[in-house]
């Protein structure tokens, strides 16, 4: 048991400090949306995306761990609500929840997606109802065939551009070299 | 049932039950109110229902749909959606920083556990939704496939634009660089399409951004011929179309503030999106050098101190030429952008004078000109951009008011309104002479103008000829117009300066034409021998003429026995008098001879109207001739 709360407090951790990045990476891009908008180009935007998104990427995986306890079977459990301020809390949440009362909390521990992410989901759900179990099947393991073949192929094409531009740069001074050793094979002066 | 129930007679809802009380048996109930709020209590209550807390967090603590509109709305006022091209991407993320804020907040309380825990519950294992997986993935597997379709395609377009010749971008931007000045900047090709290589001190640059056209130009229906793979990008305030309008008005009387509105003619033609860049760039180039042109004549207006004040007012410059007369200088400038928004005004009816906007273009290219090019010769230790003449101005000992003589130079509005004068002046006095020339038939007038003229000077010969006699008659005068004045020079040599007034010169060419008549009978007598006894040409006798003076003539028959007095006036016109003689003078004693019969007699009036002849030298000679016959 005590092992088990021991994992959970670490994964929790864990998961306090990815989110944070999350967060800390969304404001900062938007604070240069903002105010850097006119000298801001198009690489730019991408890279921040892509900082966005490999943390993400990262907050997956920490919820994928094995060593992490199964999160589905833990509930977020309101103990108490006090309609005074709380200074820590508010510390805590830097500044955007002053007291835990009966108007926050039911605000936070919403659980309805928002419209929008909710219709979304319901066109999925509806393809996927639609779908027969067997072709189903058929298609992921096909589908997972071809990504796996792509994945391949990329990996492949990647290693090959690496290795190019390496070996270019190996032999760029590997000419002159030549050039000179047959420059001096054919000096008049040369040593026997 | 009889005891008294106290009877609130305050107003519902005013005051609130507290408690109900239920005595004994239940048949006596007693309602206990609260105590009435006072003034303060009533404040504090109100503000308690306030939620402060709402403002500070900025919606954060409420991510419901409602609030995401309302902050949708905040945002769509704060940024205009076509100004700003990151809307929709910084809308996306906002909504994204709100989740992950709540989520790290719910997080962070369950950790402290002093509100939240979480508490573990044995839940079955979910079943796998492996369909729903699938869809899933598919779905954003589709949209990011479409993604990298779709710039494959354009990677592709653009390889198949850069092999053929025709469009390519950097035989474009050869061209352009043949005509127009580029720099590179960074990784922007910057031009300039400014006039200060050409001498221009105007504040304002004229850049623009040159790039390159990524956009397939296939699909655009027409254009796309002339269209390469080169785009430029011209400052806002450059875009559209501009010219300076000049008018020239009469206004009654005194200047007319009214027609200084603002105007813009709507049939201005607009630039379109398509166009090659060269006329683009000659288009931003005219509104920059219009522009110029505007703000130096607008300076000048404001600078220079003249009898009448030049008034600027909005995009235009008004100014009296002549009492009567106005000059209005207007900047016409269209984006041709607010062109939708209103329906084009009935274009009202423009005197545009076409020649003044010409000349004011050639000013200010003079002026731009004169700023680079300085008369040689260039000492390497004198300054650049003085004159010889300053130069000399040290070891010749040059007084201040040389200096402030050589320092002082014409300004472009000057120029401008002086030429005005000259074109108003010119019209005017075209006007006249036509005028004469065409209702005139005895005698008639011909005007000759001068084909070498300066914008600030020209001539003219009118000559005065009667139909059938101009071989040997004539008379003639020069008509010199000057900027406000008019020289005319008559036939003896005589010099008249004459202002503006048409009057003037009106009576000028009546007077002239009295002295044609009277120099025409001088010819005929001489021809016709007769004997010219008398000329004046300037009658004291008789009417007062309306201006100027009449002049005439007497003359005798070759036979010394008949006599014509000829007066001709400039407002009563050609008289013709003969000496008649009456019968008692037979009678006298004294002088036989026959040649004194006539001395004494009377004059009486020719009627020449009844005489046949198309004008006064036909006639009067007809006259002179009948006379000559009769007498011998």
């Amino acid at each position: 048991m005590q092992k088990e709360e021991k994992q959970l407090e670490a994964t929790v951790d864990a998961l306090i400090h990815r989110v944070q990045d999350i967060k800390n990476s969304i404001a900062s891009f938007l604070f240069k949306l903002e105010n850097e908008y006119q000298t801001l180009n198009w690489p730019s935007v991408l890279d921040n995306f892509a900082l966005i998104s490999g943390q993400l990427n990262s907050l997956g995986k920490v919820l994928k761990n094995d060593r992490s306890p199964h999160l589905r079977n833990h509930l977020l459990l309101p103990l108490a609500l006090r309609p005074d301020r709380d200074a820590e809390l508010e510390k805590l949440t830097e500044g955007r929840v002053m007291c835990f009362n009966h108007e926050v909390v039911p605000d936070y521990l919403r659980t309805k997606p928002e419209p929008e992410v909710e219709d979304k989901v319901n066109i999925v759900v509806q393809k996927s109802a639609a779908m027969q179990a067997d072709m189903a099947q058929k298609q992921l393991n096909s589908m997972n065939k071809i990504t796996s073949n792509l994945l391949d192929i990329i990996n492949s094409n990647k290693e090959e551009l690496e290795s190019e531009a390496t070996q270019n740069i190996g032999k760029a001074p590997s000419t002159i070299k030549t050039n000179i050793k047959s420059a001096a094979s054919t000096h008049p002066y040369q040593r026997p | 049932m009889t005891t008294p129930v106290p009877v609130c007679v305050e107003a519902v809802l005013e005051s609130q039950i507290q408690e109900v009380r239920v005595e004994g048996d239940g048949q006596d109930i007693q309602e206990v109110y609260a105590p009435q709020l006072s003034m303060s209590e009533n404040l504090a209550k109100l503000a308690n229902k306030i939620d402060f807390y709402k403002d500070e967090c900025e919606e954060k603590g409420k991510p419901t749909s409602e609030g995401e509109k309302e902050s949708e709305e905040e945002k769509a006022t704060t940024f205009q959606p076509s100004l700003w091209p990151w809307d929709s991407v910084r809308n996306k993320l906002k909504a994204s920083l709100t989740e992950m804020s709540v989520l790290l907040d719910v997080l962070n309380i369950a950790k402290r556990k002093n509100y939240m825990v979480l508490d573990q519950v044995s839940q079955p294992a979910p079943d796998p939704k492996t369909a729903l997986q699938l869809a899933s993935k598919k779905q954003a597997l589709t949209t990011s496939a479409n993604i990298l379709m779709n710039s494959a395609e354009r990677l592709k377009k653009s390889q198949a634009e850069g092999t053929s010749k025709h469009n390519d971008f950097h035989i474009e931007l050869l061209k352009l660089r043949q005509n127009w000045r580029l720099k590179k900047v960074g990784n922007t090709i910057l031009g300039d399409l400014s006039y200060k290589t050409a001498g221009s001190r105007f504040w304002q640059g004229g850049t623009f951004e040159v790039l390159k056209t990524t956009t397939s130009t296939s699909t655009e229906p027409e254009g796309s011929a002339t269209k390469g793979g080169l785009e430029v990008v011209i400052p806002n305030d450059l875009r559209g179309v501009a010219y300076i309008q000049v008018e020239v008005k009469s206004v009654p009387e005194k200047m007319d503030l009214t027609s200084a509105i603002m105007r813009l003619p709507s049939e201005l033609g607009t630039v379109h999106t398509g166009t090659y860049w060269q006329q683009k760039l000659q288009a931003a180039q005219n509104v920059l050098f219009c522009k110029e042109i505007f703000s130096q004549l607008a300076r000048e207006a404001v600078q220079t101190n003249s009898s009448v004040p030049h008034l600027v007012v909005g995009n235009q410059i008004i100014t009296n030429v002549f009492p009567g007369i106005q000059l209005s200088i207007i900047l016409c400038h269209s984006t041709g952008k607010d062109k939708n928004k209103r329906p084009p005004p009935a274009p009202p009816k423009l005197d545009h004078n076409h020649v003044l906007e010409h000349s004011l273009h050639q000013l200010l290219r003079e002026l731009h000109y004169k700023n680079i090019h300085y008369p040689p010769p260039h000492p390497v230790t004198a300054m650049i951009g003085v004159s010889k003449k300053r130069r000399m101005a040290g070891p010749l000992a040059m007084c201040r008011q040389d200096l402030l003589e050589m320092a002082d130079n014409e300004s472009l509005l000057e120029q401008v309104i002086k030429q005005t004068k000259h074109h108003v002046l010119r019209q005017k006095t075209m006007g006249v002479l036509d005028r004469y020339a065409i209702t005139l038939s005895d005698p008639q007038l011909a005007n000759h103008w001068n084909c070498v003229n300066s914008s600030l000077e020209s001539s003219c010969r009118v000559l005065i000829t009667s139909q059938g006699y101009d071989l040997r008659i004539w008379h003639s005068f020069m008509v010199h117009i000057y900027v406000d004045k008019i020289k005319v020079i008559t036939r003896e040599g005589r010099v008249l300066i004459l202002s503006y007034e048409e009057k003037e010169l009106e009576d000028f060419i009546l007077w002239q034409i009295s002295q044609h008549q009277i120099s025409v009978s001088q010819n005929l007598s001489r021809l016709m021998g007769w004997h010219m006894l008398n000329t004046t040409g300037a009658l004291g006798v008789s009417d007062l003429e309306s201006s100027a003076t009449a002049s005439a003539l007497v003359m005798a028959s070759p036979n010394h026995n008949k006599a014509l007095a000829i007066k001709s006036g400039p407002s009563t016109g050609t008289k013709v008098f003969i000496q008649s003689c009456p019968k008692e003078n037979q009678s006298r004693i004294v002088t036989k001879d026959e040649k004194w019969s006539f001395v004494g007699c009377e004059f009486q009036e020719v009627d020449m109207n009844k005489f046949e002849g198309r004008n006064f030298p036909s006639k009067l000679e007809t006259l002179m001739a009948v006379l000559t016959r009769t007498a011998t």
